[in-house]
């Protein structure tokens, strides 16, 4: 009986099976009571019967305990190395296989029983590492040197089936018993590399397309994916919005260079009439012809094109709509779905660039035309004005004997105009800058840009003798300052502005925070406005007021709506009517500031 | 003028016949005297400084160029820059005198060698009162390079 526990225990039998059925056995108190017994007989026998029983009962019952945990714990080590995700080899000094774990018949091809007892090197170092491995083993066991040992290393390996693929391992050396053996953890990191090229490689076209055109990004990503799917041919292709025009965009460089391309970027094809290969347009989905040869519906190549064996097409998707198609072709071996996930992922990402750089060139190509238009403004158009007022001038005073007053009077009203004018312009000009001065958003505290304005308004102030409050909240915004200064600037200046002859101008400037929004309000004891009216008073050079009695161009509020807006807010009046005063508020959204000193915000009394 | 026995020469580049008259419009009505020639474009400056041409054999060496941007064929940058790499003619100052008020202009024309830039007043009044001032300055308060 005890012979029969301790073979098992230090000689499982071989096969996954048998050692299954060794770790399910647990003695019961019984057979436990038992194996104790006969160790207790063995260590009395051992002393020739003169120990204390009790001493043998104790010292038989320890060693039955240490052997069963010993079991367990072996147990436990041989679950750990047969359920692990790492392939587990041992192998000798003369690199024959010890131990070859599941996970290593999954990722090699050979079972546990094919791995033990043959050399490691025949089975899964490929022929041209297998040299460097036996050597390496040599140096090791001679001097003890292992630059390789105990470190993570990435290496190709073979398969049963003779592919070759990227592994990554750690080899310790375990020494036991005076048996040197190596033991070595071994990843496969197909799948991990082939993301890394990908994502490399989208990281490249990332780069790349900071400092160069459109055109030579999409060479490029076409190469990237010619590289990535071992294919000489690459074409990329915009699908217009009908979804059903599409324009050839670039060629890969191997295209260019090995082929001789049928047709130039900016061709344009109609799906309908376009062969095989926009078939993935149809389907909505990628396609993969892999023998181009052999199909049904395939259409002549027109002169000049290349012969075509195989091909891959990815449409790429933005809202359920087919944008682009990114094809390579001519790979060597079948196209394979990770082949399919490269094209797309560089099919992806070629467009959001391209996309991105179109709105960036669209907005240089807009905002040069504007440069040039507010230049023509500025310069052309001001010029001949400046023309008509000076000589004007010139005339009345040539003539100022000879002329009648009402003569005169005639004179000055088309010097008037012609100045009025010259304003309009100006204005016109600082309204189309608005939002595109190219001054960022920037914190700024909102009292510090109203002492500003206020600074600006201090001769009309001075002059009015208004009497001027500011009250409320003056947090801190995100705003373009200019354009803040402006609007405030406008708003307080038109409540000076339009006063009632006679009346101190009373003005009342209140800052309040609602919600997530800013609001200023400046209210007045002024000329007011006609209620039904005020929807007018936002529009460009709109007037409410007699110029007789007010000056201005009917810019300044259009300019205040347009600034509320460029910082997503609104602007708005109230009054009772003419005579009755008015108030203007201008609410814009509060950003949420990182920054700790988010809720510094001042209370004001002026 | 002070010890110049010379009246004091001003080149206008203006291809605008009514501009450029007004600036002569504004030297008189502040009684300055001074020997105002005007041509219409960059071109035509340089066969003026170099005396090239039948019409400008005998043309003076200005004192002060006064310079519009905007003209046909050779503009104000163009012939600024220019002037200013011509070793014979570099050492003569050069003030823009324009309708534009764009800062992209500003900052150009002082790069390339302008000695000041005046955006000119819409107002008669204004622009001789301009006029005057420039005048006290370049005529009366600096010193210019003699005249060989």
């Amino acid at each position: 009986m005890g012979n029969d526990t301790q073979s098992s225990l230090s000689n499982p039998e071989p096969g996954s099976g048998a050692r299954e059925s060794f770790a399910a056995w647990v003695p019961s108190p019984k057979e436990r009571s038992d194996m104790i017994e006969v160790a207790a007989y063995h260590m009395a026998q051992r002393s020739g019967f003169k120990s204390d029983p009790h001493d043998c009962w104790a010292a038989g019952e320890a060693q039955v305990d240490l052997m069963l945990s010993l079991r367990e714990s072996q147990f436990k080590l041989q679950t750990i190395l047969n359920n692990s995700l790492d392939a587990m080899v041992m192998i000798d000094a003369e690199g024959i296989v010890t131990a070859w774990n599941p996970q290593a018949t999954k990722i090699f091809g050979w079972t546990e029983d094919e791995a033990i007892g043959q050399a490691i090197h025949t089975m899964i170092i490929p022929p041209s590492h297998r040299a460097g491995h036996i050597q390496g083993m040599k140096r090791y066991l001679a001097s003890g040197e292992g630059p390789f040992l105990k470190i993570l290393i990435e290496v190709q390996a073979l398969h049963r089936d003779g592919h070759e693929f990227p592994i990554e391992l750690t080899i310790a050396p375990v020494k036991s018993a005076g048996k040197l053996e190596f033991n070595a953890f071994i990843r496969d990191i197909t799948e991990r590399k082939r993301i890394e090229r990908i994502q490399t490689a989208r990281l490249r076209l990332m780069e790349y397309a900071t400092n160069h055109s459109l055109k030579e990004l999409l060479v490029a990503t076409l190469d990237e994916a010619g590289t990535l799917t071992e294919s000489p041919i690459g074409f990329y292709h915009f699908l217009e919005t009908d979804q059903k025009t599409l324009s050839l965009q670039a060629w890969s460089t191997r295209t260019t260079r090995e082929f001789c391309t049928a047709a130039g970027e900016g061709s344009h094809y109609s799906v309908d009439e376009a062969g095989v290969w926009v078939e993935c347009i149809h389907l909505r989905r990628p396609v993969i012809h892999n023998d181009f040869a052999s199909l049904p519906n395939r259409r002549g190549m027109p002169p000049g094109h290349a012969e075509v064996l195989r091909e891959m097409v990815v449409p790429v998707f933005r809202k359920s709509r087919i944008v682009a198609i990114l094809g390579v072709g001519n790979k060597a071996t079948p196209y394979v779905k990770s082949d399919l996930e490269a094209a797309s992922r560089l099919a992806d990402l070629a467009w959001d660039i391209a996309e991105s750089t179109r709105a960036d060139e669209e907005l240089k190509r807009s905002n040069a035309e504007l440069e040039q238009f507010s230049y023509a403004i500025s310069h052309d158009m001001r010029q001949p004005l400046r023309m008509i007022s000076s000589y004007l001038q010139l005339l009345d005073e040539a003539l100022s004997d000879q002329l009648s007053t009402e003569k005169r009077e005639y004179l000055n009203f088309a010097v008037d105009g012609a100045k009025r004018l010259d304003q309009m312009l100006v204005g016109l000009l600082e309204y189309s800058r608005v939002g595109r001065n190219g001054e960022p958003s920037q914190w700024a505290e909102s009292r510090a840009v109203l002492d500003e304005a206020l600074l600006f308004l201090q001769p009309a102030i001075a002059e009015a003798k208004a009497d001027l409050r500011i009250h409320g909240d003056w947090p801190r915004i995100s705003v373009s300052p200019n354009e803040v200064l402006r609007l405030l600037q406008n708003l307080i200046g038109n409540a000076i502005k339009f006063r009632i002859p006679g009346r101190i101008p009373e003005i009342t400037v209140i800052g309040e925070t609602i919600d997530k929004a800013w609001r200023v309000c400046v209210a007045d004891n002024g000329a007011g406005i006609v209620p039904d009216q005020i929807g007018r008073l936002f529009q460009v050079f709109q007037r409410l007021q007699s110029r007789a009695d007010y000056e201005g161009t009917g810019i300044g509020l259009a300019l205040c709506r347009k600034i509320a807006e460029h910082h997503g807010g609104r602007i708005w009046a109230e009054s009772a009517g003419e005579g009755q005063g008015s108030r203007f508020c201008v609410q814009l959204p509060i950003k949420r500031e990182e920054s700790a000193n988010a809720t510094d915000s001042r209370k004001a009394e002026a | 003028m002070d010890s110049r026995s010379q009246p004091f020469v001003i080149l206008l580049i203006e291809d605008e016949p009514a501009d450029a008259h007004l600036v002569k419009v504004a030297l008189d009505e502040n009684h300055i005297l001074t020997d105002l020639h005007q041509v219409v474009d960059g071109h035509q400056a340089f066969e003026f400084l170099r005396r090239q041409g039948a019409q400008f054999t005998s043309a003076p060496r200005p004192d002060l160029i006064l310079l519009d941007l905007n003209m046909p064929r050779m503009n104000g940058r163009e012939f600024l820059a220019t002037l200013k790499k011509d070793q014979a003619l570099c050492n003569i100052p050069v003030v823009i005198i324009t309708t534009s008020e764009a800062q992209r202009d500003i900052i150009e024309t002082y790069a390339l060698g302008a000695a000041g830039y005046i955006s000119k007043p819409a107002d008669m009044k204004q622009f001789i009162v301009a006029i005057r001032y420039l005048c006290d300055y370049w005529i009366k308060l600096v010193r210019l390079p003699v005249r060989s």
